[in-house]
């Protein structure tokens, strides 16, 4: 199985003075299990395009094929629970969309409204909290006292807690500190790996470079890349002329080689470049 | 001669409710037109701070605090000139928007100082072409990304020139080319109008270039200082839960492979010079 989007189109606002195209003539098919980055400027069409995996925009033309759902046009609002069941996302500032008055009860929420039994519910949402760093004590406060970067973690726990196969996430570790964001980062990357696709927004081409398979690139509205993570750092001049950037790692390799200091291969994480750094010296000094 | 246009002594805050306080005993001071930092993990205590300089939060009762802005101290006599000087851009944009489309957003603080109408319209026209978001002058707020949002935060905040300008991770949306070009305004604006700037982040890298960091731990502050300071004591940045700049790490990671780096080599300028250097020799 896999996730296809046939020549996608959504217009907002149609018919109104406010129209405009949020999304061009998108077509793209993605391998279940896979991690998947998209990328591209604010304002490219990202959000847009996630939103239509759990059909919350349906295509104002084309076709989306995904865990065993078509969406057209046409589809109506009849059976997307059973969709939604499969496909979370989890959207920018998710903090936003707490509401419960524990902890415990939030995480709850989507188990249950997907039609877990009450004890599974409680068990899965006790899992991910704990999973997300969210201490037990913390359960039964309301989850509006706590910290912007605690808050973020107990919705994201909320979205965990129904294990969806495809998990959809708008730049969950925006405004979260670095150590926080690789503890939550890390954390999708093991879900992708027990067996399930995640997709991913983000600017940070660091995380890029570490977490994803495949990349998705927007530019006002139309997919202007499908690649390999690897294919795409190999590339410095296209990624330029769209205003992207390579990892820190790749950029600054690249600037090594400009003063003459050349490694084989473009480094695309930190690992990569301290090891080619030190091989490369090592040879000499053998 | 500088001058300092925030002084806090002794300052504490406590959450209704909570059992910790959220800001233990802070004192710092900011020189006018420096740009300071402030870092530290999630929940340390960076936006409480940022909220009680200007009033919207009131410290715990202490004789001994004391919050001094461009000479004027916080009570409620003088806490709106306080907030005139004072312009904050939040972390979540959504919970900024007033205006019903973008231009009448960027507008609100101008018809709250009685800015003449004239003079509004060029502020407001000058402030969104700044930040790349003239052509979306009568968008609504529902139209625009999260990023675009941030950007008319900005705008807003940059139209009423305040002399001071908290940034509470309020790029945290951006890609890298719109953030270094929001910062270059920043900067610019704190050049040429004396501005001083207090930056919020989590982006470790954008503090590299800061006159100042402020660190923050559970409440605390653990440390203030030149970049170059601050992260050479790693063991205090690794306590904070704070990430390293690029250069550091790549000097650890090269250190794991055997590869000893000087001290002195504290940007990437200096690393590329170093290694290059090292190159020619082989």
């Amino acid at each position: 199985m896999s996730i296809e989007f046939k020549n996608v189109n959504y217009i907002y606002n149609q018919g109104t003075p406010f129209e405009y195209q949020g999304l061009k003539d998108i077509s793209f098919n993605l391998t279940d299990g896979n991690f998947i980055a998209i990328i591209g400027h604010t304002g490219s069409g990202k959000s847009t395009l996630l939103q239509h995996f759990d059909a919350l925009l349906k295509p104002t033309s084309g076709e989306i094929k995904l865990a065993g759902f078509d969406i057209t046009s046409k589809t109506t609002n009849k059976n997307l629970k059973s969709l939604r069941k499969k496909v979370g996302i989890v959207f920018q500032f998710p903090e936003n969309q707490l509401f419960a008055e524990t902890i415990l009860k939030d995480a709850m929420f989507g188990p249950l409204n997907f039609g877990m039994d009450a004890d599974l519910a409680e068990k899965n949402a006790k899992k991910w909290l704990k999973r997300l760093g969210i201490k037990e004590e913390l359960y039964e406060q309301s989850p509006f006292d706590l910290s912007g970067g605690q808050m973020r973690r107990v919705a994201i726990a909320g979205v965990l807690a129904y294990e969806p196969e495809i998990l959809c996430l708008d730049e969950p570790a925006a405004g979260l500190d670095p150590v926080g964001r690789k503890e939550i980062m890390s954390i999708f990357k093991e879900y992708q790996k027990n067996g399930h696709t995640v997709i991913l927004i983000t600017h940070e081409m660091d995380d890029v470079a570490q977490y994803a398979d495949d990349v998705l690139v927007l530019q006002q509205a139309k997919l202007i890349k499908h690649t390999t993570v690897a294919d795409l750092f190999e590339n410095p001049e296209w990624l330029a002329e769209h205003y992207l950037n390579q990892p820190h790692a790749a950029r600054f390799a690249q600037t090594l080689k400009q003063n003459g200091f050349k490694l084989k291969q473009t480094p695309l994480t930190i690992e990569q470049l301290a090891k080619s750094i030190s091989k490369k010296m090592r040879e000499y000094n053998e | 001669m500088t001058k300092q246009i925030i002084e806090v002594e002794n300052l504490s805050y406590k959450y209704k409710d909570a059992t910790d306080l959220a800001l233990k005993n802070i004192s710092f001071k900011v020189q006018e037109n420096q740009w300071l930092s402030i870092i530290g993990h999630n929940g340390s205590g960076k936006s409480t701070l940022s909220r009680l300089l200007n009033g919207l939060l009131v410290p715990e009762e202490n004789p001994d605090t004391k919050i001094v802005i461009d000479g004027l101290e916080l009570n409620s006599e003088n806490l709106w000139k306080i907030r005139d000087k004072i312009g904050i851009v939040f972390q979540n944009p959504d919970n900024q928007f007033v205006g019903t489309n973008v231009q009448d957003d960027v507008a609100f603080g101008l018809e709250n100082r009685n800015v003449p109408r004239s003079e509004m319209i060029k502020r407001v026209d000058a402030a969104l072409s700044a930040v790349g978001m003239q052509s979306y002058k009568n968008a609504e707020p529902q139209m625009l990304s999260g990023g675009q949002k941030q950007r008319v935060a900005i705008a807003g905040i940059i139209a009423i020139e305040p002399k001071i300008i908290i940034l509470d991770e309020s790029t945290s949306m951006l890609d890298p080319e719109g953030r270094n070009s929001i910062l270059k305004l920043i900067r610019k604006l704190q050049q040429q109008k004396g501005m001083t700037v207090i930056s919020i982040t989590h982006n470790i890298e954008e503090t590299l270039h800061s006159d100042d960091i402020l660190v923050l731990d559970s409440g605390k502050k653990v440390a203030q200082g030149k970049p170059e300071k601050i992260f050479s004591n790693m063991e205090m940045i690794k306590k904070a839960g704070l990430g390293l700049p690029f250069i550091y790490e790549l000097k650890q990671e090269l250190s794991k492979n055997g590869v000893e780096i000087p001290s002195d080599v504290s940007t990437e300028e200096k690393m590329v010079e170093y290694l290059c250097q090292l190159n020619s020799k082989m």
